[in-house]
């Protein structure tokens, strides 16, 4: 599967760069450009089932909420034509969980999910205002989670907090519009991110497919 | 405003009603509360036990240690029947059963054995005898071997 995932970001990079194609570029999308920054927003499709949430129901825990918002923000840097570097953030998986006590208030469990990667982007600039891109990013993946439960003879629930670091591979494709400095994105992917890790070893996939709408600046840009 | 302060009691009690018939007669369902060594709402009969950690670290079970192991509970209620609930990770040769004394007598009125597992898995009975205003529950361990009760649930 991630396999075929390599050969089809490949096959799609030597299509972007080919000299077939370099006819219709414009370099002057690129030419100049030393930053850009990417903001953006949208939904998710998370995994619903794995080993680490069938271990919460089988103590005892039920689902409550997921969210599926999903938000990024990135630093791009143009190393070669068509070719950038990307460090790229992302909010991924988001969920509540709870749970009858017996002793007080429900137990509850949450989590959210966030990586922090390197991506290589393959673009090509159809226009001066317009390119289509592929990426690939691969960094860690940094889980907090949230256990309230009640452990002590006072009547209040004591918070435990930990964070389970993991790593992601994403692949992602999008298109942008853009003015001399400022754009408009959408992006789409999918993002594998086995995290949070449980005591007993079972991991949750915090990754799913993505959907980004947002801004772009670019900067050092000349037309 | 008479009417509607009527209302409100009216919604409730019935709430009150329905959240007292879904509670559970058990206390602390996850052995989650220890005073010290011992479980606050159980009663150590006979043997030892130690507190463990399960999934998360602070999410705790009572690993039965040694044989014979015998742990009670009042029940906090009543019921003509119940849903028994176990979570549990036991080896072969344990031998632990859940037992319901219905009405605080001594004997034994219900009892289930709790199948070994590799692993933690939940497992759910229903028992038909129920539980008096006296009744107790009893998790016995009989066996040697590794024994870790996450949840023992008794809901009507």
């Amino acid at each position: 599967m991630h396999l075929r995932g390599l050969l089809v970001f490949a096959l799609l990079s030597c299509c972007l760069v080919s000299p077939g194609s370099a006819a219709a570029e414009d370099r002057t999308f690129v030419d100049g450009q030393r930053l850009g920054l990417e903001v953006g927003f949208g939904g998710g499709w998370p995994v619903s089932s794995t080993a680490y949430t069938r271990t919460l129901e089988t103590f005892g825990f039920e689902h409550w909420t997921t969210s599926r918002f999903r938000f990024s923000a990135a630093i791009e840097t143009i190393v070669v034509p068509y070719f950038s570097l990307l460090l790229q953030t992302n909010l991924l998986d988001k969920r509540e969980w709870n749970r009858d006590s017996g002793i007080g208030p429900d137990d509850h469990f949450n989590w959210n999910s966030w990586t922090l990667d390197v991506h290589a982007r393959a673009f090509l600039p159809v226009a001066s205002w317009f390119r289509v891109y592929v990426q690939l990013g691969v960094g860690p993946t940094f889980t907090g989670t949230r256990l309230y439960v009640r452990t002590t003879s006072s009547s209040g629930q004591t918070r435990y907090r930990e964070v389970d670091v993991g790593y992601n591979v994403a692949g992602l494709a999008g298109l942008e519009l853009t003015s001399t400095h400022v754009g408009f994105f959408t992006q789409g992917g999918y993002f594998y991110a086995p995290s949070p890790k449980n005591r007993l070893g079972h991991r949750h996939q915090s990754g799913g497919g993505v959907l980004l709408f947002g801004l772009s600046a670019h900067f050092g840009r000349q037309r | 405003m008479k009417r509607s302060a009527l209302l409100f009691s009216v919604v409730t009690a019935f709430l009150s009603m329905a959240v007292t018939c879904e509670s559970d007669l058990i206390d602390d369902v996850g052995f989650q509360l220890w005073c010290g060594e011992r479980l606050c709402y159980w009663d150590l009969e006979e043997g030892e036990i130690r507190k463990v950690s399960t999934w998360h670290t602070n999410d705790y079970g009572v690993d039965l240690v040694g044989s014979p192991v015998l742990l009670s509970h009042e029940a906090r209620g009543t019921a003509s029947s119940l849903t028994i609930e176990v979570t549990s990770d036991i080896e072969k040769g344990a031998m632990v059963s859940v037992e319901i004394d219905y009405s605080g007598d001594g004997g034994i009125d219900w009892s289930v054995t709790v199948p070994p597992s590799d692993g933690f898995v939940s497992r759910t009975w229903q028992a038909q005898t129920g539980v008096g205003v006296d009744g107790v529950f009893y998790l016995r361990k009989s066996g040697e071997g590794r024994a870790v009760v996450a949840r023992l649930r008794a809901a009507q």
